[in-house]
């Protein structure tokens, strides 16, 4: 049994996988280089910031350690201050009132000073500037009179908690009066608040951020502030003490200044805190005390965050409306791919299904003729057995019926190899080449030869191009229109014209006669298999014809119709493609 | 050496079609030569049949086979093969006689050293044609060998 018919659809996908993932990938991709750009630039954002820190942190730590500087010299010239005064002569000799005024001299002279004083050898206070804010605190006490007259060395006292309001904190200064001799005359004593060494960080601290932006601190060693810049509002509150990580630096490298970063102890910001210590000066051995200088890590950011807040205002402006589009350009352009891909391949699918059962057809007719002949030849062979031994030997009725038997088969035969004939058109037809319709003619002319002549027929042509199309098949189209013309022709000998016109893109052929023609309204019916419009008798013939007429015309991508009145003859049309189209479009589904 | 006419030729049809077998056996009844048919219906008798197995110990050697191709069990393409393929009934010629019009089955056919092809003739009148020339040509023209023993 033949099956030749094939039926392959591309199986392959239409693009490699590798693309369609990338253009898949395509918004990931750019959601990614954002990422990155945006990672990179907060990388050098963090580098940026960490830069502006060191640098600001080395200023403050230079600060600290130029205010921690001066006030060693301040502090050492007090303690030289009172050496000379120990050793002035008023002081030791003069009257009370000299003393007193000498006294109120120094503390005009010399401005740190809040209260100066001076005592007999009893330690009795004897001449002073004014009374002590509060008794027994810097300045003068009994325990320091009794130490200076047995040391017989200055000596200095740091700023303590006391009961003492915090703005009169001071630091004391005293010394032993040593008349003619060596004789013991008594102790002079100075007093210097802490908060006449205010302009000290106002002159050396000055920083050029801003008021407001940053703080100091000046603390004792243990870490009780004595002073800040933002005195606080209870002016009789105790000295704070505080535990800041600048602090325990601070004392762990003494001297060393430095920077940290670290919690504001009361704002709860963060800050980065320069430090310093005093160290004292030549021989003077200072108080050790601790100057932070802080400043708030907004401020140290402010360059950067202004030039974060430029640049990203651009970003988000610019960037990030345009990677937008790109993400959502890609993604429209992806989906509309993935739409067209499905399209094709619901497409190609139909397309595969059509061929599938266009196949399947054909092999239908293909099969139902083959096997359809095994039983019929049966028939008619043993029919045909039947007329031949027993004609003339029964009744005239077993004649007549044995002949209808006889009839009725061999009418069957004919129709299953036309059926054949008609599903061979598809299957059976051969690849298209350049095809001269003139030889095509030939072909049918020469096989029609006879009909031909019997019936007188004159056919004429004229020039007929070369075209695309399957040589045998051309000629059995016009074999079959030919025979046709010839079979329904009038009382007149058949004449028959044959005709090509070039239009736009396709050849339009047409064969015309002087037959008995038809009703236009069979113009349809007469190209579907086995419809005839005559009875046998008349016209002999299966119906087969015009049907493979109009299957070999689809076969090469033409139409085919006829126009015609009874009487008057009939005209068939038939279109082929040019030349320059040369494809078969029947090969997708064959 | 040809037969001679008084010992019976002896003719192997395999065949499953009852229809055919008749027809064949009305064509060769009119034959020229006396000849004895054997009929066998499918293609794993028939090897049998050939070999001498079973029933068929006493069976004769056919002087030609006559073989369709579509038969149950073993189809006629395969009988074709393996009688071939035999020492001995290689040299018994193989008719294939069978509706197939198929190139394929042509081409097979031939490649199996079938002896020829033919594909039976819709029309009565025909199929005795066919048949008498069958006999014609391989019983009267052809010098077929001697059948050789076992």
């Amino acid at each position: 049994m033949n099956t030749a018919i094939q039926n392959s659809p591309s199986k392959g996908g239409f693009f490699p996988h590798k693309s369609r993932w990338a253009e898949g990938m395509l918004p990931l991709l750019l959601i990614l280089c954002f990422s990155i750009a945006t990672v990179l630039g907060l990388y050098a954002l963090s580098f940026l910031r960490t830069m502006l820190v060191s640098e600001r942190g080395r200023e403050l730590a230079m600060n600290a350690a130029a205010v921690a500087d001066t006030l060693d010299r301040v502090m050492f010239e007090r303690f030289g201050d009172i050496q000379l005064f120990a050793n002035d002569g008023v002081l030791r000799e003069g009257t009370t009132d000299e003393k007193t005024a000498r006294l109120l001299q120094y503390q005009q002279l010399y401005q740190y000073y809040s209260w100066l004083g001076v005592t007999n050898e009893q330690g009795e206070l004897i001449a002073a500037t004014g009374s002590l804010p509060t008794p027994a605190t810097q300045g003068l006490t009994p325990d320091l009179f009794d130490v200076l007259r047995q040391t017989g060395t200055p000596h200095m006292e740091d700023a303590r908690a006391s009961s003492e309001p915090l703005q009169n904190l001071a630091v004391g200064f005293s010394a032993p009066i040593y008349g003619a001799r060596g004789r013991f005359r008594g102790v002079v004593a100075t007093r210097v608040p802490v908060k006449n060494l205010r302009t000290i960080f106002e002159q050396e601290g000055r920083l050029r951020y801003g008021e407001g932006t940053y703080d100091w601190l000046l603390l004792t060693r243990d870490g009780m502030i004595i002073s800040e810049q933002h005195q606080r509002q209870m002016m009789d509150s105790l000295p704070m003490k505080i535990e800041v990580p600048s602090l325990l630096r601070a004392a762990a490298t003494p001297t060393q200044p430095g920077f940290v970063e670290e919690v504001h102890e009361r704002r709860g910001t963060s800050v980065v805190t320069g430090y310093a210590r005093t160290q004292g000066y030549k021989d003077f051995r200072g108080f050790d005390w601790i100057v932070l200088f802080r400043l708030n890590h907004d401020q140290v950011y402010a360059p950067v965050d202004r030039l974060l807040w430029t640049v990203g205002g651009i970003g988000f402006l610019v960037i990030l409306p345009l990677t937008g589009y790109g993400i959502w350009v890609s993604w429209r352009l992806g989906r509309e791919r993935n739409d067209l891909v499905k399209a094709r391949r619901d497409l190609e699918q139909s397309v595969a299904e059509l061929g599938r059962s266009n196949a399947d057809l054909q092999q239908f007719a293909y099969v139902a003729s083959h096997d359809l002949q095994e039983p019929l030849r049966m028939v008619s062979s043993y029919t045909q057995l039947l007329a031949r031994r027993y004609k003339g030997k029964l009744d005239t009725d077993a004649d007549e019926f044995i002949a209808f038997a006889v009839d009725g088969a061999t009418r069957m035969q004919r129709l299953i190899q036309d059926l054949l004939a008609y599903s061979r058109v598809r299957t059976g037809g051969h690849q298209f080449k350049p095809t001269s319709v003139d030889a095509a003619l030939g072909y049918a002319l020469d096989n029609l030869r006879h009909a031909i002549k019997e019936s007188g027929a004159v056919v004429t042509h004229n020039p007929l191009p070369t075209v695309m199309g399957d040589e045998k098949q051309l000629a059995q189209l016009f074999q079959n229109l030919l025979s046709n013309a010839v079979k329904f022709r009038g009382h007149e000998p058949p004449r028959i014209h044959v005709s090509a016109k070039r239009t736009d893109v396709e050849w339009l052929f047409s064969v015309r006669d002087n037959g008995i023609g038809f009703d236009a309204q069979y113009a349809d019916r007469i190209f579907v298999i086995f419809q005839r419009l005559h009875n046998r008798q008349e016209y002999p013939g299966t119906g087969i014809g015009l049907a493979i007429c109009k299957k070999i015309v689809e076969r090469h991508g033409g139409r085919i119709w006829v126009e015609s009145e009874p009487g008057k003859g009939a005209t068939f049309y038939f279109t082929i493609r040019g030349n320059e189209q040369s494809q078969d479009t029947t090969r997708l589904s064959e | 050496m040809t037969p001679e006419l008084v010992t019976p030729v002896e003719i192997l049809l395999v065949e499953d079609n009852p229809g055919d077998v008749r027809l064949t056996m009305e064509a060769l009844k009119e034959a020229k030569v006396i000849n004895n048919l054997t009929v066998l219906k499918d293609g794993e008798e028939a090897l049998t049949y050939l070999r001498r197995q079973g029933p068929y110990a006493q069976a004769k050697r056919p002087h030609l086979i006559l073989l369709d191709l579509n038969l149950p069990r073993k189809d006629g393409r395969e009988v074709l093969a393996q009688i071939k393929a035999d020492e001995v009934l290689k040299r018994i010629p193989v008719v294939v006689l069978t509706t197939s019009q198929d190139e394929q089955d042509v081409l097979k056919s031939y490649n199996l050293h079938a002896n020829c092809y033919i594909t039976k003739p819709v029309d009565l009148d025909q199929f005795i044609k066919v048949v008498r020339s069958i006999e014609d040509f391989w019983l009267g023209i052809v010098v077929l060998p001697v059948n050789g023993k076992g």
